[in-house]
């Protein structure tokens, strides 16, 4: 019984409704069409208790953090502790426009996620100045590259020489557009592979049978 | 003069050093400004005529915004330049997001495009709020969106709106425009375009847009504005249109955009310099 | 300079994130925990009002045993998941797993056929002779690039002699790719930094029209 629980029973429903929905994209007739619309439904609340779950994870790591008294367990604190408040916000004075819950994600949350990925511009351009060297035939080709499409980037560098300008756009065109292509399609490829594997039961691990 | 040691020495830079230089290269052209124009590329120039056609075939439009704070900077001027475009061409718009950090500043900015253009909720425009199962519910809304959004972002139950009574599908909108700082471009394209065959025309951050461009190539999307510096193409195009009064914030960029990228070339520049005199020095010094 | 106090707040905010560049410090750390707090209680909310309760409770709700009926198969999925955190039951989160799973790789068989492969191989030869030298050259590139670069891809064969020399082309190719990705992706990056500048001199201390 727990074998068939926690595997046989699994694999069965993974492989019937693999099929199903590979197989639905090419029959428009209602009698498929209508059970995929129902399974699709499905998705976005199963997704939302998903997030739920994975949130109450996080307070409960912050909160063993202040019970054992962990390192750094006085940050633990202030993440409950706003976690707390907006949420009582969001719940007691709901969410729209007009609310002090939307006042903190626009003068609190906003300013402090922008500014943190707004330090990438300094980093990017330390690592750059740091690390990046044409030791190799790739690692120029990729410098050259960048270079070109960064200078034809510049208005006036651009309005000064033209043909700048367009050797950036015909790199951005053609040869980014095969290597881009290549990888895609490798992609597309190797993730038809893995859900065949996976559908088929070839792949056992994604179902971890043992477990 | 040998400018070994100098290059040597400036290749050890502390980096709190080259920090302050790009610090003060973005902060300048804003204290001294300078007028740049960017021309517009071929992407940009076929997102607006793509734009454009939706626009003229008189259907509504769905535009799906999927920014949050991260890159607020680089994709709400994009955002702000399209509100003003459809809006002034009085198009219908359904709005909806797939990331739950950009409903609440997507619900500021429709808004304020409400007052600024006298929009009547409901009829002009319509916020569905947000989704969640991102891929599975844009390939649902090729057939129905009534069933992935009962209520509207206001509560609203969706068959009292009356744009959404014509738009009950994605087979009902003139295209999908979507303003992305993620990777949902590509699920678009693959839940999306490949299924239903819509116009897709999108926004996106400079670091995703070279991953489109086999899309761009394909037709599988018909216009692309990438990043900051198409935003301020596509600005620059409104404004000589008289769409937009004058330049918005990527313009204003342009300047800081511009020293900021050549004293970094400048940088890997003296890197690499200093690297390869190094090398050749070093060279020098084995030989018997 | 602006008399709002939140804009006051965001701007201390700001300056404190601004100070990691100068070295990891307590006020960085606080306002990292800070923004992680926030983001959770900003996300519960949002999926609470947004899609839990119009798209679950309600309906089900309203319709019971009606036109919504099917609802409660997402509720014993939801309570099947659950069973995860339950060791003597736990075996169980693998059947909602398998339906998650099942639905996944299922739809992205045929969707990354059409849109990923079918579609790219015909935009690849599909090579126009109409136009411009410079296009038709960059046609000529787009297909020999596309074949270098995938031929790189294929390590079941050894790259030796024109496979070899085809894939070592394809490195090229993929190389010119990166350089590209890094040219924008230095681009964007600035314009974060542009937008928080603005900020600053625009919003908060109001030097900047």
């Amino acid at each position: 019984m727990k074998r068939a629980l926690g595997y046989r029973v699994p694999a069965a429903l993974l492989l019937v409704l693999g099929l199903f929905m590979a197989i639905q994209y090419y029959i428009p007739h209602p009698i498929v069409q209508a059970p995929k619309e129902l399974i699709l439904q499905w998705k976005q609340p199963i997704n939302a208790y998903i997030i739920f779950l994975a949130l109450g994870g996080l307070v409960a790591m912050h909160v063993r953090r202040v019970v054992r008294r962990r390192e750094r367990w006085g940050y633990s604190v202030l993440t409950l502790a706003a976690a707390a408040a907006m949420t009582f916000l969001g719940l007691a004075y709901g969410i729209q426009d007009d609310t002090v819950f939307a006042d903190w994600f626009a003068y609190l949350v906003t300013p402090i996620e922008a500014t943190m990925f707004s330090l990438l511009a300094f980093f990017v351009a330390s690592a750059a100045f740091r690390a990046f060297r044409a030791r190799t035939v790739g690692a120029t080709i990729l410098l050259v590259s960048a270079a070109i499409v960064m200078l034809g980037m510049i208005p006036t560098v651009q309005d000064a020489i033209p043909p700048l300008g367009d050797a950036a756009q015909f790199l951005l065109k053609y040869p980014n557009t095969a290597a881009k292509r290549a990888i895609m399609v490798g992609v597309a490829l190797g993730a038809i592979s893995v859900s065949l594997k996976a559908i088929f039961g070839i792949d056992k691990t994604i179902l971890s049978k043992g477990g | 003069m040998d400018a070994r040691p100098l290059l040597a020495k400036l290749s050890r830079l502390d980096r709190r050093a080259v920090f302050a230089a790009i610090a003060v290269v973005v902060v300048l052209p804003f204290l001294s400004p300078f007028d740049l124009r960017a021309t517009p590329s071929e992407a940009t120039l076929a997102f607006d005529a793509a734009l454009e056609k939706a626009i003229a075939s008189g259907r509504p439009l769905l535009i799906d915004v999927d920014f949050g704070p991260q890159t607020v900077a680089e994709m709400e001027p994009m955002l702000l330049a399209v509100l003003d475009r459809v809006f002034a061409a009085e198009c219908k718009v359904v709005f909806v997001t797939f990331i739950p950090e950009a409903s609440s500043p997507l619900r500021r900015y429709l808004e304020r495009a409400e007052a600024k253009h006298g929009l009547v909720y409901g009829e002009d425009y319509v916020f569905l709020g947000y989704g969640s199962a991102y891929a599975y519910t844009m390939y649902g809304m090729g057939t129905n969106i009534g069933a992935y959004f009962h209520s509207d972002d206001r509560g609203t139950k969706i068959a009292e709106l009356p744009l959404m009574r014509r738009v009950k599908s994605l087979k009902d909108v003139a295209a999908v425009v979507n303003i992305a700082s993620n990777s949902f471009p590509r699920f678009w394209v693959q839940y999306g375009v490949a299924p239903f065959g819509f116009d897709l025309i999108v926004g996106a951050t400079a670091v995703n847009a070279t991953d489109y461009y086999p899309y761009l190539q394909t037709g599988q999307i018909k216009g692309l504005l990438a990043g900051g510096r198409a935003a301020a193409e596509y600005e620059g195009i409104l404004v000589d249109r008289g769409v937009m009064a004058g330049p918005g914030d990527a313009t204003r960029g342009l300047g800081s955009q511009s020293l900021a990228l050549a004293v970094i070339l400048a940088f890997i520049a003296i890197g690499n310099a200093a690297y390869f005199l190094g090398r050749r020095g070093a060279a020098r010094k084995a030989r018997p | 300079m602006s008399g709002d106090p939140y804009v006051w707040i965001a701007a201390m905010l700001t300056i404190g994130v601004f100070s990691f560049l100068v070295e990891d410090n307590p006020v960085f750390c606080a306002i990292e925990h800070l923004l992680v707090g926030l983001s959770t209680g900003y996300m519960f909310c949002v999926y609470w009002y947004r899609v839990f309760v119009p798209e679950l409770v309600r309906p089900l709700w309203e319709s019971g045993a009606g036109a919504e009926a099917h609802l409660w198969v997402v509720v014993a999925i939801c309570v099947l998941w659950t069973c995860k955190y339950i060791e003597r039951v736990k075996d169980l989160a693998k059947i909602a797993l398998a339906f998650w799973l099942a639905v996944d790789l299922g739809l992205a068989i045929p969707t990354e056929m059409d849109a990923g492969v079918i579609a790219q191989v015909l935009g690849t030869i599909d090579v126009s002779f109409d136009g411009a030298i410079v296009n038709v050259v960059g046609e000529m590139v787009l297909l020999v690039g596309t074949v270098a670069a995938l031929t790189y891809f294929v390590f079941s064969k050894p790259h030796r002699g024109v496979v070899g020399a085809t894939a070592k082309l394809g490195t090229w190719v993929l190389m010119i790719g990166f350089g590209a990705s890094f040219g924008y992706t230095i681009l964007s990056r600035i314009y974060l930094l542009i937008g928080r500048v603005l900020f600053l001199l625009r919003d908060w201390l109001g030097v900047v029209g």
